[in-house]
């Protein structure tokens, strides 16, 4: 295995060729299912958008209360047929989005949302993750802080890094070999 | 049967604490005798658990309605497949079925690990039999499937109509194992605390243990992606239920831990933190099962309380209590014995990983109980649904594509400037011609296309790292690219099978971006004749037609589309439940898009009826990536027949970097 | 490498620097979990009509007559939403009555919709309950959405100006079951 290091030179050198090609392909696989899932407009909601992809825009910011979470544009249940037949009717009747939104929310409370509003204590849903990424990012920091301090202090490890790179190649051919 | 029923379960449940006691004693007096009289408490226990699980089995074949959780839950024109299925489909035969794999894969534990870890064994099977006692107690004294009634039924209620599908078959079953079988990581880690061991060995089976866990959890998950999008029709196969959530968490603990606990194999670093993250795991499955089963969560009706809840509240605290209390006190000797250079190496990495696993994990942990904390702060409980739990892990599975591209092509230790620039050029230059392109054939959206182009820089990488490989082990051989490819997963198969994985969650991520911001929806109503149009697809409504079986009636719909083929999405309400009708979808997949009809709503006199439409781009890959990403784990926890020893000393060179991997952390204290 | 480990052992540790936020957390969140079980998942659904005119009840009876409950005005009104399908709904059906007997002669209005039910099972429900108030079926159930039932049973009460004053989700069922029905009318008849 000692060997290897004087011939990573060539097994690199080919890797413009090959890996190239590879890189190519997967690309193309990528770019191929991404301009086939594109290829369609999303859902339009607008104002010319007719009464029945109107009603399921509203629909699908309705959790139907009597499922487990299932909104009420896809529920089965009998409950949620009724709520979309109410939705239909008070759009025929020119109500707009947040009316009807206004409506249920104002009969079954905000639990009927399938989003918690960003306001009050709901705001603490979407600050809960926010803090504790933060407070694990703090704690990765004050880790790799202290540590480095102390390695540096050490000194020898830290002085070698000009003289690293051919060591290093050489480690990433033979790290092949060796089962991480 | 009854009576045979709760006399095998409390002989279990006495066998299990006897067991336990014996193995604590013998554990810790030095007792031998004490030690195998424990062990084979266990062999024995599980002996009996299966004749109960049998017994429970049998008494729904013979439709004996005499026992109550036979009668609420089968019903005799239900198919036999589903009879035993539902087994596992109420509160207490899915406790049973827990019950059961545990003490096979215990059983497993003993019969496999009992040489090689001769001194961690008693603490092992001492922990194991304390979960036992824990949920035979429960299936002994609380939750019993043996109770009968007191009245006589001629037929039993049958079966929740939504689970009388193929998914129930497979689903339930793989999904409960997978919650159970972190017990095992766990079992070991507290053993591990408690006798101050945390060698080579212990770090192998753990390892192993994990993995299976890693597979049959996530075996788990993409079958119930599978059956979510095959059966509840709302054209998604991800709903950030706490059902699934609370099957998600100890995955991503059990996968930051399978990353880091590579550090500590390599460099002897991060003990306290991967023992914590394998506690976590286990953690986390009870309290799933927890919030899942105490009806805290339930918000339909209070009706339903379960009386397991404060059970399981208690196991879940006594066992945050010990684990807390095992590490602290332990703190001292699980020093780590090398330390972090920098932040471009290999080990930063991972921490790195770590970080934004566990973020996941708080972002979803906090979504899923907020609405009780919002219930208990505010007295209105609220709905925490798929668009928060998007918003919030959307950026964080981002970041850690974008690290899977990263960490498997920085050195350990340190990377110098220019490694890290010749690494990285090629898959960065992809990453961002991949920008480009997108945006400049109109894609606007920027999660998809940064999602996108990390994906193609992550390609690139593993496509650099294959490619290495097989040129590498071609010249070491002499053998053939193709049979050098081959010998990578042979040969080294924890890294090429990790990198498996990889390749399948770039995969399953492509697909996962397609599908959700590339989503096309409708609802339209038809009357007979008239057309819709979704995407490249038009559907005419031909009409309803009825079918009828001793369970259901199914109303289905003819659409034909505009090739002349047909399509007949169905609607069944059920005889025993009729407000809650299931549907009968039909999924048109291609590689490219799928196209999937739900029948809603008809007018009494069935002119016309409404129906759901989606074009669901790049599912397909969804499937095919999930089944990567299991392939790799199997091909990584591959049993591994040259001994590493070899490996080892093939390489002078490395060995002043291992840590004192052979040597245990007692040693040190 | 040797160096740097030795400094690191003399380096002082900090374990309650990071463990106290982390217990501090969980013990939190036991607390929260041990709360909801304790107090069981209440619904905790908020209806904003309360205080604010009652919805509209039209409907016709099992009787045949239609009935409007705004021309009861100046009534105090309960209305209890079941279905013949649903066991709470059975065995709160003597409680009703019982409370329907006492108050009825004081000019309590008594209206029992059933929903998500049919015609016939409902009719027959109520029938051999014996039930002596009004009772009709919600055919469409939008009686039920306009008041924000989301299962049942759930009671209404109806003041005199007809404002909606208050409602109770499930079934008065119970030791205090009677008592509670009670005292919800009691309130209602000093309004």
């Amino acid at each position: 295995m000692s060997t290897s290091g004087s011939s990573s030179r060539p097994v690199l050198s080919r890797w413009p060729a090959i890996a190239l090609a590879s890189l190519l392909i997967a690309s193309g696989l990528v770019l191929w299912l991404a301009i086939a899932a594109a290829s369609h407009p999303s859902t339009a909601y607008g104002d010319g958008a007719s009464i029945d992809d109107r009603a399921l825009a509203i629909e699908n910011e309705l959790q139907c209360p009597v499922c487990q979470n299932v909104t009420v544009a896809y529920s089965g249940s009998t409950l949620a047929g009724q709520m979309r037949e109410v939705v239909h009717e008070q759009l025929a009747a020119g109500k707009s989005h947040d009316q009807i939104i206004q409506y249920f929310v104002d009969r079954y409370g905000e639990a009927i949302l399938t989003q918690p509003p960003k306001h009050g204590l709901n705001l603490l849903a979407w600050l809960l993750p926010l803090a504790g990424l933060a407070l694990g990012l703090a704690a990765v920091a004050s880790v790799l802080r202290s540590r480095r301090g102390i390695s540096e202090s050490a000194g020898p490890a830290a002085s070698a890094e000009p003289g690293l790179s051919a060591d290093d190649e050489r480690l990433l051919a033979t790290a092949l070999e060796e089962i991480p | 049967m009854a009576a045979f029923g709760s006399l095998t379960l409390v002989t279990a449940f006495v066998l299990a604490l006897y067991g336990f006691i014996a193995a604590a004693i013998g554990a810790r007096k030095q007792l031998p005798d004490l030690v195998r009289s424990a062990r084979n408490a266990l062999l024995a226990m599980t002996g009996l658990v299966v004749l109960a699980s049998l017994a429970l089995v049998a008494a729904f074949l013979t439709h004996d309605f005499e026992l109550s959780y036979v009668a609420e839950h089968s019903s005799r024109q239900m198919p036999p497949a589903y009879v035993i299925a539902a087994f596992y489909s109420g509160q207490q035969g899915s406790l049973v079925y827990w019950c059961l794999t545990l003490s096979i894969f215990s059983s497993l534990v003993v019969l496999l690990s009992w040489r090689h870890n001769r001194e961690l064994m008693p603490y092992v099977v001492g922990v194991l039999l304390a979960m036992q006692s824990f949920f035979l107690f429960l299936l002994a004294f609380v939750q019993s499937p043996f109770i009968t009634l007191p009245f006589h039924v001629d037929d039993g209620n049958g079966l929740n109509p939504v689970l009388q599908d193929k998914g129930m078959l497979v689903h339930p079953p793989m999904m409960l194992m997978g919650y159970m079988s972190w017990s095992i990581p766990f079992a070991f880690a507290i053993a591990a605390l408690i006798s101050g061991r945390l060698d080579t060995q212990w770090l192998r089976s753990v390892r192993r243990w994990t993995l299976a866990a890693f597979g049959i959890q996530g075996i788990g998950l993409l079958l119930g992606a599978w059956w979510a999008y095959h059966v509840l029709g709302w054209g998604g196969y991800w709903g950030w239920d706490p059902v699934e959530n609370a099957a998600f968490m100890p995955w991503l603990a059990g996968t930051a831990f399978l990353h880091s606990v590579m550090v500590q194999e390599r460099r002897g670093m991060l003990k306290v933190w991967n023992l914590t993250l394998i506690m976590l795991a286990y953690l986390l499955a009870i309290f799933g099962t927890f919030i899942v089963r105490s009806g805290v969560l339930n918000s339909v009706h209070a009706f339903a309380q379960s009386s397991i809840g404060p059970f399981f509240f208690g196991w879940l605290a006594l066992a945050i209590g010990v684990s807390a209390g095992l590490l602290v006190w332990r703190l001292p000797k699980l020093r780590g014995e090398s330390e972090f250079e920098t932040l471009a190496s290999r080990e930063a990495s991972f921490l790195f990983n770590n970080w934004l696993l566990i973020g996941c994990i708080v972002a979803i942990f906090s979504g899923t109980i907020f609405p009780v904390i919002s219930e208990a702060l505010r007295g209105e409980q609220i709905t925490v649904g798929p668009p928060f739990f998007g918003a919030v892990n959307g950026p964080i599975f981002l970041a850690l594509m974008a690290t899977m591209g990263l960490g498997p092509l920085l050195p350990w230790r340190r990377a110098s400037r220019s490694v890290f620039w010749r690494n990285f050029a090629k898959p960065l230059t992809a990453g961002a011609a991949t920008v480009v392109i997108l945006v400049a054939i109109g894609l606007r959206n920027p999660g998809a296309v940064l999602g996108w182009a990390v994906c193609v820089f992550v390609l690139a990488t593993l496509a650099f790292e294959f490619y290495r490989g097989t040129i590498s082990r071609r010249r070491v051989t002499g053998k053939t690219t193709l049979g050098a490819f081959a010998d990578l997963f042979a040969h080294h198969n924890r890294r090429y099978g990790g990198y498996l994985v990889h390749f399948g969650l770039v995969v399953f991520v492509i697909a996962v971006i397609g599908s959700q911001f590339y989503q096309v929806q409708r609802q339209v109503t038809l009357e007979r004749g008239q057309t819709a149009t979704i995407g490249r697809y038009t559907l005419t409504f031909d009409g309803l037609s009825q079918a009828a079986d001793a369970e259901k009636k199914t109303t289905f719909a003819t659409l034909t589309l505009a090739d002349g083929s047909a399509v007949h999405p169905g609607k069944s309400v059920w005889n025993r439940d009729s407000s809650n009708p299931t549907s009968d979808i039909v999924i048109r997949s291609t590689p490219l898009e799928d196209l999937y009809v739900v029948l809603g709503d008809w007018t009494p006199d069935q002119s016309a009826a409404t129906f759901l439409l989606f074009v669901n781009p790049v599912v397909f890959w969804l499937w095919i990536g999930g089944a990567l990403v299991i392939a790799g784990t199997v091909v990584t926890a591959w049993p591994h027949p040259q001994p590493r020893r070899a490996a080892a000393a093939a390489h002078p060179n490395r060995l002043s970097e291992r840590p004192a991997q052979q040597q245990p952390v007692g040693a040190q204290a | 490498m040797a160096a740097a480990v030795r400094a690191v052992a003399v380096a002082p540790r900090r374990p309650l620097h990071i463990f106290l936020p982390l217990m501090v957390a969980i013990v939190g969140v036991l607390g929260v979990l041990g709360y909801a079980l304790s107090h069981g998942a209440a619904g905790g659904r908020t209806n904003a009509l309360i205080g604010k005119p009652a919805p509209k009840v039209v409907f016709s009876s099992f009787a045949g007559e239609s009935v409007d409950v705004a021309a009861l005005q100046g009534k105090p009104i309960v209305v209890n939403f079941w279905g013949s399908w649903c066991v709470p709904c059975r065995d709160e059906f003597p409680v009703l009555q019982q409370a329907w007997q006492r108050y009825h002669p004081q000019d309590v209005q008594f209206i029992g919709l059933a929903v998500w039910d049919k015609a016939e099972a409902a009719q027959a429900f109520a029938r051999d309950q014996g039930a002596g108030w009004t009772n009709g079926l919600d055919e469409d159930g939008k009686i039920a959405i306009d008041f924000g039932v989301y299962g049942v049973p759930e009671t209404y009460f109806i003041d005199r100006q007809g404002i909606l004053a208050d409602r109770y989700v499930g079934p008065f069922t119970g030791s205090d079951g009677a008592a509670k029905l009670d005292q919800y009318v009691r309130t209602l008849l000093a309004r």
